[in-house]
C-alpha cells in the first residue's frame, strides 16, 4: 500500500515520474538474466580456497604436496607465493592504519576466521575442493581480540604486529561549543555505553568471476559481480605491480551488493594470480558460507561516555561522545567510515554543539565492508536513542521530543554544525503522515487497554536520512594526501546505425532498476516511448564511459548517473535538432522530437525520422548538411557542485542531497518470553521529485526488510577465540518475507535544488527500522522495568531479561540537575 | 564434491535395504536428505554409502488400524499434512508438520529422518514422545519396538544399531476425549530455531478426570525430558482445573541443565519452560473440555 503525497506539482513530463513497466524484470523473472556465475570460458579452472578455521594464528606450515598431486589439481597458492607475487594492498589511512599489511592470502599467519589461507585450482570445483582436504596446515593458535574496546587495552593482543597498535585511525570531530552546551543546559543526560552491533545484508548472489589473463597484452579480464570497478583497480593494479588499465572490468547482472561487493578485490587478486600462474581462465563462486565468513560485515560501534545537555522541555543542545568503531581485521575501504558518519552529524535535529572523539580499531573478525547505511546508521542509531533516552529519563513524549528537536522546512537549506548543506525536507510532516499511517491515536488506546494482558504494546519512531552523492573530497579528513574530491558519473547517449537510442552509464546496478530509469530520463528528452531505447548496464573500462567514482553504491545514482543521462541526452537531443534543421531547412527553434522522429512544428510533412537522421551520420555523410560537425554519440559527466572540505575543521558539504525516512513501528512483546511481533509498520519518504515512484517504493522495502532482520534476528557473533558462531542460514538467522509485516508507505516529494532533476539518492536507507524498533521497544520498557534499549539487536532473549530487572537494564544512565 | 565421493544404492524393498546396509561397509542410510545432504556438505560427517530409502512405497504407508494409526517412517511432511486419516486421527500431527521450514524441505523432509537425526530442535521427538508413540525398528532378521521415550537418547542419538532401519511409527488413537498441544519457542524469525518447546497430551476419562498425561520439554536438555513430577500432580485432577500455575510450578527448573548456544542461553531456556508448559497446558485443557462437553 502506498500513498503518494506530492503537493509541489513538477513540470508535466510524459515518462518521468510514472511507473513505467521495468525493463529489466522479463529477463529476470523468465530466468533470463547473465550473472557472473553464469559466464563460462573454453578451458576454464576451478578455484577453492581453504580458510583459516582460526580468529587468529601463526601459520608454522603448509605442506601442499598432496593436493598438487591429487585428480584433476593444476596448481595451487600459498601466502609465501603471494608475498613474493604481490605488494600489500594500498591502505587509505595514514599510519597507524597505512602500515598495516594485507595481501590476497594470509602471510605468516592468519588474522580472522575465514581468511583465505591456500587456494587450489583443478579443473572442476568438485576436484579443486577435495584436493583442499589433503593440504596439511600447522597452525600455533594465538590468542584473539574481539572486541572494539578490548582491541584498545594496552596488553590485547595485535592482529598486525607490524603497526605496532591496533589503532586503524583516530579523530576529534569538535563543532560549536560542547562545553558551552554543558554549562547552558538545565539538565545533562549521561549514558555510559550504547553498542551497534555487526550484522550485514545478504545479497542472494555471493561473490563470483571468471578472470583471464591475456600474455599477449598483459591484461586481465575479469567478469565479476564487483560493484566500484575503478576503486578495486586502484588497489590491484600497484600490488600486482602492473598499469591499472591492464584491468578490465566486465559486469552485467548483479544479484544484490549492497555495498558488500566493492571490496572483492582481494578475491580477484587470487584469481588473477592464479590465472596467470596457470594459463587458464579461473572461474570463482563463493558458497553461502564462504560468503558469511570472508566477504564483508557491516560496521559494529561502540558508543561511550555519551553526554547530552537538554533543556527541561526535551530541547538538545548538543551531544559529546567517544566512538569505537570494530573494522575487522583488515581496513580495506575502511577508515573512511571514521569520516562518512559526519554526514549526518546531528541526524534530523538543531542540536549544534557535537564532539566525537572517534577511534576505529581491528580485530580478529571479518572485515568490514560499507554495508548499506554505511557508517550513517550507526552514528544515527545513537543519535535516535539518545532521543529516547532523553525523552524517558525526563518523562517527556518522545514524539513530542523529536517534534521539538526536528529541524524545521522553512530552515532548508539547512547548513549542519560542520558544513553540510541539507537540501531540502519537512521532517514534521513525514512524521505525522507516518502517524496517520499507523493510526497513532489507536494504538495508545490499545497499549492501554493491553496493560495486564501479557502482551506489552510499544510505539516507537525512527527518523533518519539517506545522505547521497558522496563529496569524495571527505576522505582528505582521514588523509590529507589523497587526491581525491567531488563525484561524478558518465553517460554516453547516441543514435545507432538505424536509429536507434541506445545509452551506457558506468554503473554496476544490483536491482535499482536503472535501465528502466535512464531510459525514462532520455524518453522525455529525445520525445521517444522507453521501449525504444536500449539501456546497456554494466561497468566495461575497455568499451564503455566510466569515471573513478563510476559503480553503484552510496544513494547517487538518482543524481549522479540520471544527471550523466539527462546531461548526454541533452547533448544528443541538439545533435539532432540541429541535423534535422539542416536536413529539413527550418531553424533549430521550430524543430520538435517526437515519436522517434524530427518535425518542423506544425508541418506534420517536413520531417524526418532518428533512422534517416542515423543515415546521412554513418552511411551517408556526403549529404550532410554543409558545415555541421555532428557525431549523434554524445558523452557527458555529471559533476555535482561540490568544494575540497576544510580538512582542519572537518568542515565541508559532504553529500549533495538529503533525502528523509521517518517509520513508525508498532509491535508487541509477550511479556512472559519476551518474543518481539510487529504489528503495524508505516515508512514514510521524503526523496525529492520521484523519477519512477515503484522502484523507490522497492528499495524502501528493501532497506525496511533489511533493518528489521537486523534490529530483530541478524547478528555476526564471535566467541573469545574469534570463532564466528553464525557462519551459515541455519545460525544467521537472514530476515524472510515472513518475517516481514505488512507495510504502509507514503512519500513525500521535496525536490532537490541542488541535483540536476530535484531527485536525490535513497537506496540504502538510513536503517531506521532499527531505531524505531529500539524506540518502540523503549516503549515497552516505559511501561514494564524501565531498562533502558542500550544495544541495537534485541532478539526474543535480550528483551525477556531486559524486562526482568529493574536495576541492571538502568545502569549507566544518570541525569544530572544543573543549578 | 560439494560432498565427499560416495556411492549410491537404490534398493527396492525394506528387506534389500536392510540387506544392504549391513553389506557395505560403513553404508548410511538416506531418507530425504534434508539434514543429512547438510551434514555431508559441511564434511562434518561421512559414509561412503547411502542406501536410499525415499522411494520406498512400503515406507510412505499412513495407515489406521484399531487402536492407532501408523505412519511409514519414509512419510514425507507433506504427506502427513494432506493426509485425512492424520486430519481426522491426530491432526497435531500435520499442525506440527506445517511449522516445518518451507514447503520444498516439507516435499522431501520425512518424518523417520526427523526422528532418526533428532536433533535438539527437531519438532517431531517430543511430539511423538508426549503421544506415546511406539517405533517399530527392522535389522537383519530381526524386528523390534520400543517406545518414542525409549528411541531418543541424546543429542542427535537413538537406540537404533547400526544397520537397523526405523520402519513404521504407531501412534494411538485416544479412545477418550483428548488434547494435544505443540508450543515452540522461536528465536529465529518466524517459525525456526525452537529453542524450547513443550509438548502436552492429556486424556479425561469417564469422571471426567485427567489421565494419561504426558508433558514433554526439548532443548533443554540431550533428549525430549518427561515433566513427571507435573503430570503426577495433573493425574485424577477434574479438565476445568483453574490453577494451571501451580502445578507447573511443582515442576523444579533448577535441576535442568539446558545448553547455551548463540541462540538461547541455558538459563533463558530454563525460565522458559514453566511458561510454555503452562501454554501447552492450557491448550490441551481446552481441547479436552471441548471434546468432553461435544
Ligand atoms: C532449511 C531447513 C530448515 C529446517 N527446519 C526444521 C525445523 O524447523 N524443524 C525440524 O524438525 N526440522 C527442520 N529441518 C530438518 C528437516 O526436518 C529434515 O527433514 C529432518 O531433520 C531429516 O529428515 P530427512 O527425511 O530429510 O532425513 P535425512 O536427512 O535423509 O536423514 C537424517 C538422518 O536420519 C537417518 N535416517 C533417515 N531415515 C531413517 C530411517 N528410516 N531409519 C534409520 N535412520 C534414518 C539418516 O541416516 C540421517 O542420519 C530443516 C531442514 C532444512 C534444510
Amino acid at each position: 500500500m502506498s500513498t503518494l503525497v506530492t503537493d509541489q506539482k513538477t513540470e508535466a513530463t510524459r515518462w518521468t515520474g510514472k511507473n513505467v513497466p521495468r525493463k529489466e524484470d522479463e529477463r529476470l523473472v523468465k530466468g533470463q538474466g547473465r550473472f557472473a556465475d553464469d559466464i563460462r570460458r573454453h578451458n576454464e579452472a576451478h578455484v577453492y580456497l581453504l580458510r583459516s578455521p582460526y580468529g587468529h594464528a601463526r601459520i608454522r606450515s603448509i605442506d601442499v604436496t598432496a593436493a598438487n598431486n591429487s585428480p584433476g589439481v593444476i596448481c595451487t597458492l600459498t601466502g609465501e607465493e603471494v608475498a613474493v607475487l604481490q605488494k600489500p594492498f594500498m591502505e587509505i589511512a595514514p599510519p597507524p592504519g597505512g602500515l598495516m599489511e594485507d595481501y590476497c592470502l594470509a602471510v605468516g599467519k592468519v588474522h580472522f576466521m575465514g581468511e583465505p589461507v591456500v587456494a587450489i585450482l583443478a579443473e572442476t570445483e568438485e576436484l579443486a575442493r577435495d584436493a583442499a582436504d589433503l593440504v596439511d596446515i600447522e597452525y600455533d593458535p594465538l590468542p584473539a581480540v574481539v572486541d572494539g574496546e578490548a582491541a584498545l587495552q594496552s596488553d590485547a593482543p595485535l592482529v598486525h604486529e607490524e603497526a605496532g597498535t591496533n589503532v586503524v585511525w583516530h579523530g576529534v570531530y569538535d563543532w560549536g561549543d560542547i562545553q558551552g552546551a554543558v554549562s547552558r543546559a538545565d539538565k545533562v543526560v549521561k549514558i555510559d555505553r550504547l553498542h551497534f552491533h555487526r550484522f550485514t545484508s545478504t545479497p542472494i548472489e555471493c561473490n563470483a568471476a571468471v578472470v583471464e589473463y591475456y600474455p599477449g597484452s598483459g591484461e586481465y579480464t575479469f567478469w565479476c559481480n564487483n560493484t566500484m570497478p575503478q576503486f578495486a583497480a586502484m588497489f590491484m593494479g600497484p600490488a600486482l605491480g602492473i598499469p591499472t588499465d591492464r584491468l578490465h572490468f566486465v559486469t552485467q547482472d548483479i544479484g544484490g551488493s549492497f555495498g558488500n561487493k566493492i571490496t572483492t578485490y582481494v578475491y580477484l587478486t587470487i584469481c588473477a594470480i592464479l590465472a596467470k600462474k596457470s594459463g587458464r581462465p579461473v572461474k570463482w563462486t563463493e558458497y553461502r558460507t564462504d560468503h558469511i565468513l570472508g566477504g564483508s560485515h557491516g560496521n559494529e560501534r561502540t558508543f561511550r561516555n555519551i553526554v547530552v545537555p537538554v533543556m527541561a522541555d526535551g530541547t538538545i543542545l548538543g551531544i559529546s561522545a567517544t566512538a569505537i568503531d570494530d573494522a575487522g581485521a583488515f581496513p580495506r575501504y575502511e577508515p573512511l567510515g571514521s569520516v562518512i558518519w559526519s554526514q549526518v552529524v546531528p541526524n534530523v535535529y538543531r542540536f549544534r554543539d557535537v564532539k566525537i572523539d572517534f577511534t576505529q580499531v581491528v580485530t580478529n573478525k571479518c572485515p568490514v565492508g560499507p554495508n548499506r547505511g554505511y557508517s550513517r546508521l550507526q552514528h544515527m542509531w545513537m543519535v535516535e536513542r539518545i532521543v529516547d533516552i532523553v525523552a524517558h529519563e525526563l518523562h517527556l513524549d518522545p514524539i513530542e521530543v523529536r517534534k521539538k528537536n526536528y529541524i524545521q522546512p522553512e530552515q532548508m537549506p539547512y547548513e549542519t554544525p560542520n558544513g553540510c548543506v541539507y537540501d531540502s525536507g519537512d521532517y514534521p510532516r513525514c512524521l505525522d503522515l507516518a502517524l496517520e499511517l499507523i493510526d497513532y491515536p489507536k494504538w495508545r488506546e490499545r497499549q492501554i487497554m493491553a496493560l495486564g494482558s501479557g502482551k506489552i504494546i510499544g510505539i516507537g519512531i525512527g527518523s533518519t536520512l539517506d545522505s547521497g552523492t558522496n563529496n569524495f573530497g571527505q576522505a582528505r579528513i582521514i588523509n590529507p594526501q589523497l587526491p581525491f574530491s567531488g563525484n561524478g558519473e558518465v553517460s554516453n547517449v547516441k543514435l545507432d546505425l538505424y536509429g536507434e537510442v541506445v545509452v551506457t552509464i558506468g554503473t554496476t546496478p544490483q536491482g535499482q532498476g536503472h535501465e528502466t530509469t535512464a531510459a525514462q530520463v532520455v524518453s522525455d528528452i529525445l520525445g521517444i516511448d522507453p521501449d525504444h531505447v536500449r539501456v546497456l548496464i554494466g561497468h566495461d573500462n575497455a568499451r564503455n564511459v566510466y569515471t573513478g567514482f563510476s559503480g553503484t553504491y552510496a544513494s547517487q545514482f538518482a543524481v549522479t548517473g540520471l544527471g550523466a543521462v539527462q546531461g548526454a541526452a541533452e547533448k544528443l537531443r541538439r545533435e539532432i535538432v540541429q541535423l534535422a534543421a539542416g536536413v529539413l531547412q527550418a531553424d533549430e527553434s521550430e524543430i520538435e522530437l517526437r515519436d522517434g522522429s524530427a518535425f518542423v512544428r506544425g508541418q506534420e510533412q517536413r520531417t524526418i525520422p532518428f533512422i534517416g537522421l542515423a543515415n546521412i551520420v554513418f552511411a551517408n555523410n556526403a549529404t550532410m548538411p554543409a558545415g555541421l560537425d555532428v557525431s549523434l554519440n554524445c558523452t557527458y559527466t555529471y559533476r555535482p557542485p561540490f568544494s575540497v572540505p576544510d580538512v582542519e575543521r572537518k568542515f565541508g558539504n559532504l553529500t549533495l542531497t538529503y533525502a528523509t525516512q521517518i517509520h513508525a513501528c508498532v509491535l508487541e512483546v509477550d511479556a512472559q518470553t519476551g518474543h518481539t511481533t510487529i504489528l503495524d509498520y508505516a515508512a514514510v519518504d521524503d526523496s525529492g521529485r520521484l523519477i519512477h515512484p515503484q522502484i523507490v517504493e522497492g528499495q524502501v522495502h528493501g532497506a525496511a526488510g533489511l533493518g528489521i532482520g537486523g534490529a530483530l534476528y541478524e547478528a555476526l557473533e564471535y566467541d573469545e577465540e574469534g570463532q564466528l558462531l553464525t557462519s551459515n542460514f541455519y545460525s544467521y538467522k537472514a530476515v524472510t518475507a515472513v518475517d516481514v509485516p505488512m507495510m504502509k508507505t507514503a512519500a513525500i516529494e521535496s525536490p532537490s535544488p541542488f541535483s540536476p532533476n530535484g531527485a536525490k539518492g535513497m537506496g540504502e536507507g538510513g536503517g531506521a527500522p532499527l531505531h524505531a524498533i529500539c524506540s518502540a521497544l523503549q516503549d515497552v520498557m516505559r511501561q514494564t522495568s524501565g531498562a533502558i534499549i542500550t544495544d541495537s539487536f534485541n532478539p526474543s532473549e535480550r528483551v525477556y531479561w531486559l524486562m526482568q530487572d529493574t536495576t541492571k537494564g538502568r545502569e549507566g544512565v544518570s541525569v544530572e540537575e544543573r543549578a | 564434491m560439494l560432498l565427499k565421493e560416495l556411492s549410491y544404492v537404490r534398493p527396492n524393498s525394506v528387506e534389500e535395504a536392510i540387506e544392504l546396509l549391513n553389506t557395505y561397509p560403513d553404508a548410511g542410510i538416506l531418507a530425504g536428505g534434508q539434514s543429512l545432504i547438510n551434514v555431508l556438505k559441511m564434511r562434518i560427517g561421512a559414509y561412503s554409502t547411502l542406501v536410499d530409502i525415499s522411494a520406498l512405497k512400503e515406507l510412505q504407508q499412513i495407515r489406521e488400524s484399531m487402536g492407532f494409526i501408523s505412519l511409514g517412517a519414509a512419510t514425507t511432511y507433506d504427506d502427513i499434512i494432506h493426509s485425512p486419516t492424520i486430519m481426522l486421527n491426530r491432526p497435531i500431527l500435520a499442525e506440527t508438520a506445517i511449522r516445518i521450514a518451507d514447503q520444498q524441505v516439507r516435499n522431501r523432509g520425512t518424518i523417520g529422518g526427523n526422528c532418526c537425526y533428532n536433533d535438539p530442535t527437531c519438532h517431531f521427538p517430543p511430539l511423538l514422545t508426549a503421544m506415546g508413540a511406539t517405533m517399530l525398528i527392522a535389522g537383519k532378521d530381526k524386528r523390534s519396538e520400543m517406545t518414542a521415550e525409549e528411541f531418543f537418547t541424546g543429542y542427535y542419538q537413538t537406540a537404533l544399531e547400526p544397520g537397523e532401519l526405523l520402519v513404521d511409527i504407531r501412534i494411538p488413537k485416544p479412545q477418550r476425549p483428548y488434547g494435544d498441544a505443540f508450543v515452540p519457542l522461536s528465536v529465529g524469525g518466524t517459525d525456526v530455531l525452537n529453542a524450547v518447546t513443550v509438548t502436552a497430551h492429556l486424556e479425561l476419562n469417564a469422571e471426567g478426570k485427567l489421565t494419561e498425561v504426558r508433558l514433554v520439554a526439548a532443548g533443554v536438555g540431550p533428549r525430549p525430558l518427561r515433566m513427571t513430577a507435573i503430570e503426577k500432580v495433573l493425574d485424577g485432577q477434574p479438565y476445568h482445573l483453574s490453577d494451571v500455575a501451580s502445578a507447573v510450578a511443582t515442576f523444579d527448573i533448577s535441576a535442568l541443565e539446558p545448553p547455551s548456544d548463540v541462540h538461547a542461553s541455558g538459563e533463558y531456556r530454563r525460565q522458559m519452560v514453566p511458561v510454555l508448559t503452562e501454554r501447552a497446558l492450557k491448550t490441551a485443557l481446552e481441547q479436552v473440555g471441548r471434546g468432553y462437553r461435544e
